[in-house]
């Protein structure tokens, strides 16, 4: 296995997974990300000089993800030409997370998916933002503040009271 | 209602997340990644040859309109045999003591419509092969100039002009891929047209 295929193995899923949580759609995710790979490929002999050739691919994906665009695209070309695959339905705490990180604006959605999901911390989220660290933690405060009107349902006994 | 969701039960939703959503992802591979990237390259290969050929009948059709007194149609055509007698006459001369594969023909209005496939048909592998170089020669007796455009497994394309009367041109290119076809397309000019024969040809190093 050379270096490429090895990177391929090792973030694939990872890259994908955090697209997914971003817009929802894990087809999309899967295609968008796909074509960060093939463009990497296609420019391997200079990519892979890079101290990390992963970080250049999750940049390129993410300008894919952030640019609806450039995103219908990606996916129209490659639904063109692969078969749709079947999954099983989500649960029910998939949906709740990809409903509540829906409610966020794209910016701090993407930061929160960067700190939660890639692991980032956050300066390399400022730095692939191109924001300052207090931004992005400011981001991440007002995302969790958001999330938690989604994630946390009401207390019983307050939401008893309200009806009594 | 809390203010924020605490830290760790945030996180712990996220790895909840990504446990589901990693078994779901269906990788379709780096061989896939190569797959595609090797279409989109013989993709662009093709237009820019087609791209070439397009400029290459503009220049034959604006040289022939700047240069009214020797239009075409003032000169004098060849049948079909005697074009063909030509052709195989440069075969002969291309392909005399080397290993060769290729292929004559006269030069008429369809030329420019056909694609040529060169197979290598010599011993095995029987194809051509990724990193070898290989010598395309051609040599036009006649009058006019045809252009010679091929592509070689692995998208590598190019193109040269073939003065009928002229000396044999050679071109060394190396295929980025096995593959079994060498494709080539002849492009005539005003002048070439039922006044030429044409030989093309491979020629592999022993």
């Amino acid at each position: 296995m050379d270096d490429f295929d090895a990177m391929y193995a090792a973030h694939f899923a990872s890259l994908t997974t955090q697209l997914f949580a971003y817009f929802g759609d894990r087809q999309e995710a899967q295609d968008v990300v796909q074509e960060a790979f093939c463009r990497a490929w296609m420019r391997w002999r200079r990519v892979s000089t890079y101290d990390e050739p992963v970080a250049w691919v999750r940049r390129v994906a993410w300008n894919l993800a952030i640019s609806n665009v450039r995103r219908a695209r990606v996916a129209a070309a490659f639904r063109r030409r692969h078969q749709p695959v079947h999954v099983p339905p989500p649960t029910a705490d998939r949906v709740a997370l990809l409903t509540a990180l829906k409610a966020l604006p794209a910016r701090h959605r993407q930061a929160t998916v960067l700190y939660y999901l890639a692991d980032l911390p956050v300066e390399e989220i400022a730095t692939l933002m191109e924001v300052s660290s207090g931004t992005v933690k400011s981001w991440l405060y007002r995302a969790r503040t958001t999330l938690a009107g989604k994630l946390n349902p009401d207390p019983p006994d307050r939401t008893e009271a309200r009806h009594g | 209602m809390a203010d924020t969701v605490p830290d760790d039960q945030l996180a712990e939703a996220f790895t909840r997340f990504r446990a589901e959503a990693r078994e779901q992802v269906q990788p379709p591979g780096a061989h896939a990644v190569r797959h595609e990237v090797r279409r989109r390259r013989s993709v662009r290969a093709a237009g820019t040859a087609a791209a070439v050929t397009l400029l290459g009948a503009a220049v034959a059709i604006g040289t022939t309109m700047a240069s009214p007194d020797q239009t075409p149609s003032t000169l004098p055509t060849m049948s079909t045999t005697q074009m063909q007698e030509l052709a195989a006459d440069a075969y002969d001369v291309l392909t005399k003591d080397v290993s060769a594969f290729g292929y004559a023909t006269a030069v008429t209005a369809q030329t420019q419509a056909e694609t040529h496939p060169i197979a290598h048909s010599g011993s095995s592998p029987l194809r051509w092969v990724q990193g070898q170089p290989y010598d395309l020669v051609a040599l036009c007796r006649g009058r006019g100039t045809v252009t010679v455009t091929w592509q070689a497994p692995g998208g590598v394309t190019g193109s040269a002009p073939v003065t009928c009367g002229g000396d044999v041109v050679r071109v060394r290119f190396t295929p980025r891929a096995d593959g079994p076809v060498i494709e080539i397309s002849l492009t005539p000019d005003a002048r070439a047209i039922n006044r030429a024969g044409i030989a093309v040809a491979i020629i592999e190093f022993s």
